[in-house]
């Protein structure tokens, strides 16, 4: 067969997917529902309540975000050390902590306030001495806890942190092996402290657009097979010459180019839209790990976002494949429509005990429990004998195993499919 | 002559080897160990509703696996690439893809049949403009009437020239004008080809086939030229299926 005959097959299976509303519902819908949520900050509030006055002053979230934004834009590309460390306790030296966010708490921070001195000058000029310095608190304060944030010197909170990697790493299981493999893997220290609103809204979002495009994948592709049959067009085409082969190949490239298409259209938006609303800095060499504190992986924000990103569109070519597999399986649109809600929902929501280990890290390889940020916190690996893979490294290369797996199966499936009874 | 390169099919003539084929649904035989060789012409297959007529034409498209038994167009196995490229078949009962154009539908099965994009433009104006559908080329299928799709289902199984054509109930749907021109459009198919028709309408086998084929319960009751018997192909007809006259259609 001629590469311009199955291109020519390739883009009518493309256009038989675009000409279906079902298509254009799907990718509408998961388009706006993540805009909706991108920018619901702008519609949100929170308010404090100043300990003196007892009044409660209410913010849009979006300012709080941005506040935030700034105070830890001008501490971006320092040293965290002993100096930077006493700094930020000096500034906190005199003033009392506690939660006083009343109202969708985007972030779990607490907002301190002071035993507030007579003079309000002096009580202004330590409000936004402390606030200065709140961006280095929070983080310092999410390794080594709320008591010793007051205290604790440069050396100290790098044990504490490495401390932290490995009790992470009991809780996990890791074996000897492992826990060997990630001594070798620390990033370097001193870390330089960076961190920006919009990368680290980009990474919570990842989990986020998985689960959406997944179930517009299983939107979009549980007609593929499924319409054929119940439209009985089946028979004119498995009976032609490429209807039992190659047809099934170029149906299958169709809902791969399609499903990472609509997937990077998704990610795109929210990518951008997060860029408008807060923009994204320059530190894209910054540690992963001035976002995700008790992370073992030593590597970039930059690297990160990517890696989820590849990640991301590998699990779009994985769910196109089992959309289509569910499809040629049950030939009923509403019958794999659900099948792969089942699949996504489940491999979302569903969690099994660490001690379980090899169950437990199985379903934590899915896309569901990859591709997200706090991915990078399991530091369960695959392998042994000093030779291991991390979870995203293996997800890189299980993920089109899958894929080819499940293409092969379907093809089976498809091949052996017999026209009878009606 | 010129329609008569369209339809028919090319090269050197073919015969459909059916050897005893059977197909069985649980206790249930459907096909009942058939055994026939088909050389080129016209083949009116007769039987009531459920007599198996749709499974074999199935089975002999490949699309239905027999329990028993082997079918060959050519030596070519009936599951094989080399015996789909020979073979045209228009279902009884089947739909199309709503949205695309008259056109668009019969290069995509251009496409799936494997003819070159250049020759499958100029095979599909051929075609519809043979079964009356030039003008309606780029309309979508949805807006046809029942007989349009119908002309556009037997435009898209002559596409390939195929040396095997099956059609079920090929004449259903379409006015008597229309059935009278796709009876001239199977003679002339047949005159090269194998083309198997299977229809309740007796008259129309009367008109166009060389040789009848007709089943009950799964068997073949009835295997040969009508004219050698002599007789009334439709009284015949009526008293092997116990129908009154006036039953059947004309």
């Amino acid at each position: 067969m001629e590469m311009g005959l199955f291109g020519t097959l390739y883009l009518y299976e493309i256009r038989k997917v675009l000409k279906r509303k079902m298509t254009w519902i799907a990718l509408g819908g998961v388009v706006s529902v993540m805009l909706f949520m991108c920018f619901e900050v702008l519609m949100n509030n929170y308010s404090i309540s100043d300990s003196k006055t007892g009044e409660s002053v209410r913010y849009s979230s979006y300012e709080r975000a941005m506040d935030r934004q700034e105070r830890a834009e001008k501490w971006n590309g320092r040293l965290l050390d002993d100096t930077l460390l006493q700094e930020m306790q000096a500034a906190y030296a005199d003033w009392l902590e506690r939660e006083t966010v009343s109202d969708h708490a985007m972030t779990a921070s607490s907002v301190v306030f002071a035993e507030a001195p007579e003079d309000e000058a002096e009580a202004e000029r330590q409000n936004q001495q402390r606030r200065a310095y709140e961006a280095i608190y929070r983080y310092v304060k999410g390794v080594v806890g709320d008591e010793d944030v007051h205290t604790v010197d440069a050396a100290t909170f790098y044990e504490r942190r490495q401390r932290m990697v490995m009790e992470y790493g009991e809780a996990l299981y890791l074996t000897e092996g492992e826990k060997e493999y990630w001594r070798g893997h620390e990033a370097q220290v001193p870390l330089t402290f960076c961190w920006d609103m919009g990368p680290s809204m980009m990474l919570a979002a990842f989990k986020t657009i998985l689960a959406l495009t997944a179930l517009m994948t299983g939107m979009i592709f549980s007609g593929v097979f499924a319409e054929e049959h119940m439209r009985k067009t089946d028979q004119l085409v498995l009976c032609s010459r490429h209807g039992r082969g190659r047809l099934y190949l170029a149906k299958l490239l169709a809902a791969m180019t399609l499903g990472v298409a609509g997937t990077l259209l998704v990610e795109g938006l929210t990518f951008l839209s997060f860029g408008v609303l807060y923009g994204y800095g320059k530190n894209w060499n910054g540690m992963l790990q001035m976002y995700l504190e008790s992370s073992p992986f030593a590597l970039t924000l930059g690297e990160g976002i990517v890696i989820l990103t590849v990640l991301l569109l590998l699990a779009a070519v994985l769910h196109s494949v089992l959309a289509l597999v569910f499809s040629g399986w049950t030939r009923s649109s509403l019958a794999s429509m659900s099948l792969m809600v089942v699949y996504t929902l489940g491999t979302l929501f569903i969690n099994v005990p660490e001690r379980l280990r090899v169950l437990s890290q199985c379903l934590y390889l899915m896309p569901a429990k990859l591709v997200r940020g706090s991915a990078f916190y399991d530091a369960r690996l695959v392998g042994g004998g000093g030779r291991y893979l991390t979870n995203w490294q293996t997800g890189i290369i299980l993920y089109p195993l899958l894929a080819l797996g499940l293409a092969l199966l379907g093809s089976l499936i498809y091949r052996r499919w017999q026209i009878s009874g009606r | 002559m010129a329609q008569e390169s369209i339809v028919t099919g090319k090269g050197v003539p073919v015969a459909l080897c059916i050897e005893n084929v059977c197909k069985k649904y649980q206790n249930k035989t459907v096909v009942d160990h058939i055994h026939l060789r088909l050389e080129p012409g016209v083949y009116g297959l007769l039987g009531a509703n459920g007599a198996g007529k749709t499974t074999l034409m199935r089975m002999i498209c490949g699309i239905l696996r027999p329990t028993e038994g082997k079918i060959t167009l050519g030596g070519q196995p009936v599951d094989s690439e080399a015996y789909r490229s020979m073979l045209g078949y228009l279902p009884q009962d089947f739909g199309y893809y709503p949205d695309f154009t008259g056109r668009e539908f019969l290069l995509y099965m251009a496409a799936l049949k494997g003819i070159p994009k250049s020759r499958a433009r100029d095979k599909g104006r051929e075609l519809l403009e043979l079964v009356g559908l030039a003008e309606q080329a780029g309309r979508k299928i949805k807006t046809y009437s029942g007989g349009m799709k119908q002309r556009l289902g037997i435009a898209q199984a002559l596409l390939n020239e195929p040396r095997l054509l099956v059609l079920d109930e090929p004449t259903a749907g379409l006015d008597p004008k229309e059935r009278v021109r796709f009876r001239d459009l199977i003679a002339r198919a047949g005159q090269s080809s194998i083309v198997l028709l299977s229809t309740h309408i007796v008259s129309d086998v009367e008109h166009i086939a060389d040789s009848i084929l007709m089943m009950r319960e799964g068997r073949l009751i009835y295997q040969g030229k009508w004219e050698e018997s002599g007789g009334d192909l439709e009284a015949f007809y009526l008293e092997q299926f116990g129908e009154e006259p006036g039953q059947t259609q004309n």
